[in-house]
């Protein structure tokens, strides 16, 4: 399957992340697609993380949970979370060649998180959609 | 297909260090991070078991800035060698660009590299790539055992075994002295920036 | 053409390959820095001691522990006897998904439990204000304020900590009662805030749909003004002098300005439910 991401969908999809979740006080997060090329990626100004890599193994990561969903008979796993003492991360799958990647502190609920994580997906779904 | 972003004016390459268990893909990106990274600045990520095996994926990513506007991000990967990681081989294939096939020189490896090879094939037609046209390299690695008088197989060998259908470029390697590990890199890199501007065409 | 652009970017990218990647004769050991030692034996299937499968410790896993942020109570024997205990299971589950089935069970619940302690007021408050978050969340869901889901679960824990630790006083109940009162005070307070906030903004975008809204807005928000006690205006300064009441008085206060409070807060529900239908 063939993207093709202007300028303006780029802008729209920068826009959708930062108000969906960037304003909701999550530290960073990232579009990724499966291979792990970044494709947008935002943050609170305070992160200094390796995003690459971390696309790269999140690709990885999230791609080795799938083969192992498809090992036990599901087709997926609703979710894939991983919990830090201070920060946690979370996977959201975005139609079948896209990742959000977003890393929260412990202010935030994950409940409420996954909530809003549906909401962007749900946006930029419809931008990626043909 | 190289991955194109068109906001950042940014290419992304995947090159894939492919071959058998212990056959020295690993090597081969160590001794690049460790002779360049101080010029490249970067880190070389590592997913492997306490034995030093390959787990899941290494992973050196650097830029080699700036060409014809576009900022050229090179992603050198390696897959883990062993058979039973063939779904993880599989994983690390995804959105591949171009492949540095590492054979093992070592005589008693010669099956090895072949049914490498086959998997690769196999594992690239998953993605509807062909291994006849997808940018590759072959890299006969660990020449220098000769001196230490462990039986390696002839390059007129390997080249019958792995090469005579493919005709790609291929290089006599040390990837512990770091004999034509650079030289293997470049020679891939360029082709695939070939291969890419035909593509973008 | 195409071929002389080809030969253009190949020309560059091996001038910069050879750039970044010149040898320079710089001595660098990188023999000696890798001990490993080629062996001629076949490759075995190496496995690390991690992957070793040591049965032994599967037999007794742990029960689950509670996710310390929550700050749950860990105290399984009492909850298990207690009528919170179907509560508790929701609680948790709301932390990991919100979704309209948990948050219906939840007020349903909450209700259930109403009127088991109908005749306890302390308790009865904790429930209500729980209902009244229950609700908000349920209606908001994602545009609820990020607050209202921490205040739940403070709300929840306390509660908890009130009906199942054996060694709190009246007057301790009703000092964490208070306390948790407050709280909710604080997230209706921002929760306004952010109702106006996003009127603000709506007007901004569209001046003109601002003006027809503008007096529509101030009816939806004047039944919550209307209802508060007369001396809400005071409501900013009279809380430092909750802090130096005596807790009976403050608790009787308390239980006035919250039942004004609950009813106040249905009403501005209704009043959100009534503008997202109009929004539709």
């Amino acid at each position: 399957m063939e993207y093709s991401l202007g300028q303006e969908e780029l802008d729209v999809i920068d826009e959708v992340l930062q108000e969906n979740l960037i304003d909701l006080g999550v530290n960073c997060v990232f579009l990724i697609d499966m291979a792990g090329n970044v494709i947008a990626n935002l943050d609170n100004g305070q992160m200094e993380h390796d995003i690459y890599s971390l696309a790269a193994l999140a690709a990885g990561n999230f791609g080795a949970v799938s083969e192992m969903a498809k090992i036990i008979g599901e087709d997926e796993f609703s979710l894939l979370f991983h919990k830090g003492e201070k920060e946690s991360i979370h996977f959201s799958k975005v139609m079948a060649d896209f990742l959000l990647v977003t890393i929260f502190g412990k202010e935030i609920s994950l409940g409420f998180l996954r909530l809003k994580v549906a909401e962007a997906v749900g946006k930029i779904k419809n931008l990626l959609e043909p | 297909m190289a991955f194109v972003n068109l906001k950042k004016k940014e290419v992304q390459v995947k090159v894939v260090y492919y071959g058998p268990g212990r056959g020295g893909k690993t090597t081969n990106l160590e001794y690049i991070y460790k002779k360049f990274n101080k010029r490249i600045k970067t880190e070389m990520v590592t997913i492997k078991t306490h034995g030093d095996r390959t787990l899941f994926f290494d992973f050196l990513p650097f830029d080699i800035g700036k060409i014809k506007g576009y900022d050229v991000k090179i992603q050198l990967y390696t897959v883990p060698g062993q058979v039973k990681y063939d779904s993880t081989r599989r994983l690390v294939l995804r959105g591949v660009d171009a492949i540095v096939f590492v054979a093992d020189s070592m005589k008693i490896r010669r099956e090895k590299n072949i049914l490498a090879l086959k998997n690769l094939q196999k594992n690239l037609i998953s993605y509807k790539k062909s291994i006849f046209k997808i940018p590759l390299v072959l890299q006969y690695n660990k020449r220098d055992l000769a001196d230490q008088g462990i039986p390696v197989l002839p390059i007129e060998m390997l080249e019958k075994d792995l090469n005579s259908q493919l005709k790609a470029p291929s290089f006599e390697a040390s990837a512990m002295s770091g004999e034509n590990v650079v030289q293997t890199m470049k020679q891939i890199i360029s082709m695939t920036m070939r291969s890419l501007q035909r593509d973008l065409k | 053409m195409a071929e002389k652009n080809d030969g253009t970017v190949t020309v560059e990218v091996e001038k910069r390959l050879e750039d970044i990647f010149r040898e320079d004769g710089e001595s660098f050991d990188f023999l000696e820095e890798n001990d490993d030692s080629e062996d001629s034996s076949p490759v075995e299937l190496e496995v690390s001691p991690d992957f070793l499968e040591d049965n032994s410790s599967l037999e007794h896993s742990p029960p689950r522990e509670l996710e310390e942020t929550s700050g749950f109570e860990e105290d399984g024997s009492g909850l298990d006897q207690s009528p919170l205990k179907d509560l508790k299971t929701i609680v948790l589950s709301i932390d990991w998904e919100i979704n309209d089935e948990d948050m219906t069970r939840f007020v349903d619940q909450v209700e259930t439990l109403k009127l088991v302690y109908e005749y306890d007021r302390v308790i009865l408050l904790f429930l209500q204000i729980l209902v009244s978050l229950g609700k908000y969340i349920r209606a908001n869901k994602g545009n609820s304020h990020p607050n209202a889901i921490k205040v739940l679960n403070s709300v929840y824990t306390s509660l908890e900590k009130v009906l199942l630790q054996k060694d709190v006083t009246a007057a301790e109940k009703e000092k964490i009662l208070l306390v948790e009162v407050q709280r909710f005070k604080e997230l209706e307070e921002q929760v306004a805030l952010k109702r106006a906030a996003a009127h603000r903004k709506k007007d901004t975008k569209s001046p003109q749909e601002a003006e027809a809204k503008s007096k529509g807005k101030e009816n939806d928000m004047a039944p919550i003004e209307k209802s508060r006690p007369p001396g809400s205006a005071e409501e900013v300064v009279s809380r430092p002098d909750m802090n130096r009441m005596a807790p009976h008085e403050a608790f009787a206060y308390a239980l006035e300005e919250i039942k004004q409070m609950i009813k106040a807060e249905f009403m501005a529900l209704r009043a959100e439910l009534k503008l997202w239908r109009e929004g539709q």
